[in-house]
């Protein structure tokens, strides 16, 4: 029997993410992001989620900030208890991916950018980013990420 | 006179050509300005026309989109009404299903307990076994005591036969002592005084005597209750052991209700997967989209009252798409949440078995 | 002889099953099992007596087996549970069985309706001893089936009525108010020659009072007789006392309570998890009901004016019915602080008996109701402070004697409920703290500028500081100790404050404010720089409106004359907002050293939920938690504690890079 994970397809500065599904508590519209004074600069602020606080964090750091539009969404991860939101610019497919499908990422992948991935696929000729839930938010514990 | 007349009437005619003239002007300009009316007339009936009908496709068009806004709340009610009949048919199946997983819930449970407990039992099983070996000692200590016990009433018994022994030489002295006491009057008194004095001697003996034996009787009668307390001993031995049979049957017992549970448990986690659980997600899904939708008909509505706007009804649109689709996706996280969790319970149905 | 009392028996079986049946809360309980033991024999006994009723001779070996065994049971297991009746019944059931069994006598319609009887009256017998009732007596019917035994079966069976137990006698004489005693004799023939004999010394008993048992033991080498007597008068030690005679005044065993278990059934054990959802749904609910507030605002226009009043009227009743609920579930989660406070008496032995040191701890307002979240945290705290106290606040006791104190030094540990907060101080009268000298080595290391002024405030905050105390180790000539930042650290998360008071040689005290409640509470809401947050009312002890014209400029800071001279701090700068250049409204904050806190302007009071900022990325200083209002958007609670300590240290965060909007 081949396994087939469920993932979360997000958009980031053109690039395809999947958050694996089993890590996602819940998906948010992007209204109101209330900023936080002195957080670290990726964290673009606190929204509420199902009645908790949650930070928003900003992965653009690279690629520039831009404002939030109807299509910015909320990815609430959740991991080891703790519960972070990250900002992208589309998340609206949820798809299973084989495991099959899924491979280990690059060698030598440039940048940190590369220590959040669990994996790359291809789905239907797309390129699609497995995102680490864990390692984004170990590295959004304290230092601002390379990415 | 004539001239004048004449050159007045020139100068007079000329004037009146002049004014003729001006009149004419005036006229054709008035005619132009007329013209000139008539057409802006024209252009303002011709652009009120077109005001019109703009303002008609306007109010057409928001008619339109109020009607859209309206249809797409009533199509929204409706999918609601059919999702609740939906979860109405299903909240049977739903209800049905959630006492079950409760009742095996509650039956893991009790398994899990009546598990404990028979280990306890199990435990407390080999105690008693061991308390029953102990009271096999014990009984052995009491008959030890009841020896000693005999060998007591033994030795009283010779003290007894000593004291009448003694008693004996006292009535032999006292005899002798009255056949002495004949010969002399003088030691008569004495010797009647000696005589009671024996003989109080020997009623006191005799009390002590009595003593003894009352003793010696209750002695009797405990190694009695000793004989007895060993029949009690050893029913109740016996009835521990019945009671150590009893419980090695109930543990047994209990491990068969305990098979029969995880039996049905299986059973009913078979068919739980079988149909249930595909519907369990269904309706959590549904009932998740179903509530959206309920609020977002009344935004719906809310919007559609706004439609005045026509430039935002494009981003209204866009919202409620993006809004509908952000449902979507957190029902089928929620879902394969719920899938993920259903798997788990097969696991543990597993471990029971 | 009498019947042992089965009691004895009882105690020489081992707990057997240690399963529970639901409904009794004592583990080593017999009786539910018993019950259920019985039930099911009896059960099965009257089924096969009852399907033998029309015929009784129709039984068969397999049936009298099964009787036989049912009754068995039942016996031995009354035996256990000491109910005599039944055993005595049981006995008899099964002693008529057992002669049927043997042949000695058949199965006659008498005896199928005696046995049908006696498992009813079993049944009755156990069910009356459950229910706590008196039990029905049995002799009757005990009596019916010893008639139907032959002769020497019958005495087996029913022995002489069980003769009245004389150690109930004495017991029931006892329990009468009367003296009992016990006296002990041994019979030996030194005794026996000075004429203490068995009889002498029943004599001598008789004539004191009443022998109401008389019993010999076997003991090692002999015989030993125990009589039990009931006193005449209260001489009777005297009137009885030999050398020979061990005399002992007699206590009736306790009466063996009924294991019915009494824990009382009007408490319930909860869940702490539970509470918190409990809480959280409180919360929840205000938010709603505030929603439903301005729903209800915003359909004034669209409701008949009396329908409207009406509804708002229920809104108002919700908020009465909310704030009751919120404050019974508050309740609920609290408990007396005694069992924190308790243990501090342990810890002060043994740290004044390390220390060499004389102390009394006297705790005052133990009842002092606290949220059970806080009383578990306090104790780190509080263990803190006393160490500190005992091992370094007071002096050794001749140090003490020598500056006019009493040599035993005193810590006070108190705790009192101060409206919607609890205030525990721990008060010492040893050394004090020397300000200077903390000051001294504050410069020294560099942690505050020469110039600054030197008081309380400055001294907790320097104290708490990480590293400020490490760094020096323990010096007692200072009166500092170690752990204070853990003590302030806690205090912070607990919502409260700490506020310290010291004299130089006369002691020092520590007060920790801290709130009832860390769910609910009520906020101020202001703006600055454009954004809302909220301030919790407890913090805000006045609200001043400002006149730019009334600061005075100082170096970088501005001060604000009002009740003495307070430095303004501006929100605005705190948290790197635009400044605002009109008036202001001053918040003035903080316990021990206040500040005022500039703000644009105060919106009004709302009653907030305290949601914590769980994750460490937004754990920023200055912000405590956040809320909502109503509308989804997040809204920051400040830490007026953090903002003002950020103040006084004059600490300025580094501006934010990369601007954001």
């Amino acid at each position: 029997m081949s396994s087939a994970e469920p993932y979360v397809l997000c958009e980031l500065a053109g690039t395809a993410y999947a958050v694996p599904s089993r890590a996602v508590e819940r998906m948010e519209m992007v209204e109101q992001i209330t900023p936080a004074p002195n957080a670290p600069a990726f964290v673009d602020g606190v929204v509420f989620s199902r009645g908790r606080v949650v930070p928003a964090v900003n992965l653009r750091l690279r690629f520039g900030w831009v404002p939030y539009d109807l299509r910015t969404r909320l990815v609430v991860v959740a991991h080891a208890g703790r519960a972070v939101g990250l900002i992208v610019d589309a998340a609206r497919e949820f798809v299973t991916i084989p495991a099959d499908a899924v491979q280990p990422p690059p060698e030598g992948l440039a940048g940190t950018g590369g220590s959040y991935l669990a994996g790359v696929a291809t789905l239907a000729g797309k390129v699609i980013l497995i995102l680490d839930v864990a390692a984004v938010l170990e590295h959004t514990a304290t230092a601002a990420p390379d990415a | 006179m004539a001239a004048t007349d004449t050159e007045t009437l020139r100068g007079e005619a000329d004037q009146i050509s002049t004014a003729a003239d001006e009149l004419v002007r005036t006229t054709d300009q008035v005619l132009a300005g007329t013209r000139l009316q008539l057409r802006s007339l024209d252009d303002a009936a011709s652009s009120a026309n077109e005001t019109a009908a703009s303002l008609k496709e306007t109010a057409g068009q928001v008619a339109t989109v109020a009607g859209a806004a309206e249809e797409l709340a009533s199509s929204v009610n409706e999918m609601a009404a059919s999702v609740e009949q939906v979860t109405g048919n299903a909240t049977r199946f739903n209800t049905a299903v959630a006492e079950t997983a409760g009742t095996l819930e509650q039956t893991a449970a009790a398994v899990a307990a009546v598990t404990a407990r028979a280990q306890e039992m199990a435990t407390s099983a080999t105690e008693l076994r061991g308390a029953v070996a102990e009271m096999a000692a014990s009984i052995k200590g009491v008959s030890e005591d009841t020896v000693s016990l005999a060998a007591g009433i033994e030795e009283s018994s010779t003290a007894v036969e000593e004291l009448a022994r003694s008693v004996q030489g006292v009535a032999r002295n006292a005899d002798d002592l009255t056949a002495a006491a004949e010969s002399t009057a003088a030691a008569i008194n004495e010797m009647a005084a000696s005589t009671e004095e024996v003989a109080a001697t020997a009623e006191s003996l005799t009390g002590e005597v009595e003593g003894v034996a009352t003793a010696v009787e209750q002695i009797a009668r405990s190694a009695a209750g000793v004989a007895q307390n060993v029949d009690r001993i050893t029913d109740a031995a016996t009835a521990a052991a019945s009671g150590a049979t009893q419980l090695e049957r109930s543990i047994r017992s209990i491990a068969d209700v305990t098979r029969q549970a995880d039996e049905t448990t299986r059973r009913v986690s078979r068919d739980a997967e079988a149909g249930g659980a595909a519907v369990q997600k269904s309706i959590t899904g549904l009932g998740r989209v179903r509530d959206s939708l309920g609020q977002s008909a009344g935004a719906i509505r809310d919007m559609g009252k706004r439609a005045g706007e026509i430039g935002g009804i494009v981003n209204t649109i866009n919202l409620i798409a993006e809004r509908t689709n952000l449902l979507s996706l957190n029902a089928s996280i929620e879902a394969a949440r719920a899938g993920e969790a259903g798997r788990g319970f097969a696991v543990v149905a597993e471990e029971i078995r | 002889m009498d019947t042992p009392h089965p009691r004895a028996a009882a105690a020489a079986v081992p707990r057997i099953a240690q399963a529970t049946v639901p409904g009794s809360d004592d583990p080593d309980d017999l009786f539910p099992v018993y019950l259920a033991e019985c039930e099911e024999h009896l059960t099965a006994a009257g089924r096969v007596l009852l399907a033998l009723e029309p015929d009784p001779a129709r039984h068969d070996r397999g049936h009298l087996d099964a009787l036989f065994r049912n009754f068995h049971t039942v016996k031995g297991l009354s035996g256990m549970v000491g109910l005599r009746e039944a055993e005595h019944l049981a006995h008899a059931l099964e002693g008529y069985l057992g002669a049927v069994r043997r042949g000695a006598v058949g199965l006659s319609a008498a005896g199928g309706a005696a046995l049908l009887d006696g498992v009813k009256a079993l049944e009755e017998v156990i069910a009356a001893r459950a229910e706590g009732l008196a039990v029905p007596p049995v002799e009757a019917l005990v009596g019916r089936v010893a008639a139907l035994l032959p002769a020497d079966d019958a005495a087996a069976v029913a022995p002489a009525p069980p003769p009245p137990d004389p150690v109930a006698r004495a017991d029931a004489a006892a329990r009468a108010g009367a003296a009992v005693w016990r006296v002990r004799f041994a019979p030996t023939p030194a005794l026996t020659g000075r004429g203490l004999t068995v009889t002498a010394v029943r004599d001598r008993l008789r004539a004191a009072g009443e022998i109401v048992h008389a019993e010999p033991t076997v003991v090692p080498g002999g015989v030993s007789f125990t009589f039990l007597v009931v006193a005449a008068g209260d001489d009777f030690a005297a009137a009885v006392a030999d050398d020979g005679l061990t005399v002992e005044r007699y206590e009736p065993a306790a009466a063996a309570p009924r294991a019915v278990s009494l824990t009382p059934a009007n408490l319930v054990r909860v869940d702490l998890g539970r509470l918190d959802d409990r809480m959280r749904t409180v919360g929840e609910l205000v938010i709603t009901r505030a929603r439903l507030e301005n729903g209800l605002g915003r359909a004034a226009a669209a409701l008949p004016p009396a329908e409207w009043r009406e509804l708002r009227e229920t809104s108002r009743v919700m908020e009465r019915q909310l704030r009751d609920l919120r404050e019974g579930v508050m309740r609920v989660r609290l408990v007396p602080v005694r069992d924190v406070f308790a243990r501090m008496r342990f810890v002060v032995r043994d740290l004044a008996r390390e220390a060499g040191r004389d102390v009394d701890l006297v705790l005052t307002g133990e009842a002092t109701e606290v949220d059970k979240y806080v009383v578990e945290r306090l104790a780190d705290p509080l263990l803190h402070l006393i160490r500190n106290a005992v091992s370094h606040g007071l002096e050794a006791p001749a140090e003490r004697v020598a500056a006019g104190k009493p040599s035993r030094g005193r810590i006070d540990l108190r705790a009192a409920a101060a409206g919607g907060a609890v205030v525990v101080e721990v008060e010492d009268d040893g050394r004090g703290i020397d300000v200077e000298a903390v000051f001294s080595r504050a410069r020294a290391a560099g942690l505050v500028p020469a110039d600054a002024p030197v008081d309380l405030a400055g001294v907790l905050e320097l104290l708490c500081a990480p590293g400020f105390s490490t760094r020096d180790g323990a010096d007692r000539a200072s009166g500092r100790g170690v752990g204070m930042d853990v003590v302030a650290r806690a205090v912070e998360d607990l919502g409260g404050t700490l506020a310290l008071d010291t004299r130089r040689g006369r002691g020092t005290r520590f007060t920790a404010r801290l709130p009832l409640t860390l769910a609910i509470t009520d906020a101020l809401i202001v703006t600055a720089g454009g954004r809302s947050y909220a301030v919790p009312q407890s913090a805000v002890r006045e609200v001043v409106a400002v006149e730019p014209a009334a600061l005075t400029a100082m170096e970088n800071n501005e001060l604000l004359a009002h009740r003495g001279v307070l430095l303004l701090v501006r929100l605005a700068d705190v948290f790197g907002l635009g400044r605002s250049a009109g008036p202001v409204v001053a918040l003035v904050v903080g316990d021990g050293a206040p500040v005022a806190l500039a703000v644009d302007k105060v919106l009004g009071v709302r009653e907030v939920v305290v949601r914590p900022l769980a994750d460490p990325l937004v754990q920023v200083p200055g912000v405590a938690g956040a809320t909502e209002l109503g509308d989804g958007r997040a809204v920051l609670i400040l830490d007026t504690a953090g903002l003002a300590r950020l103040a006084r240290t004059r600490r300025r965060p580094a501006d934010t890079p990369g601007g954001k909007p």
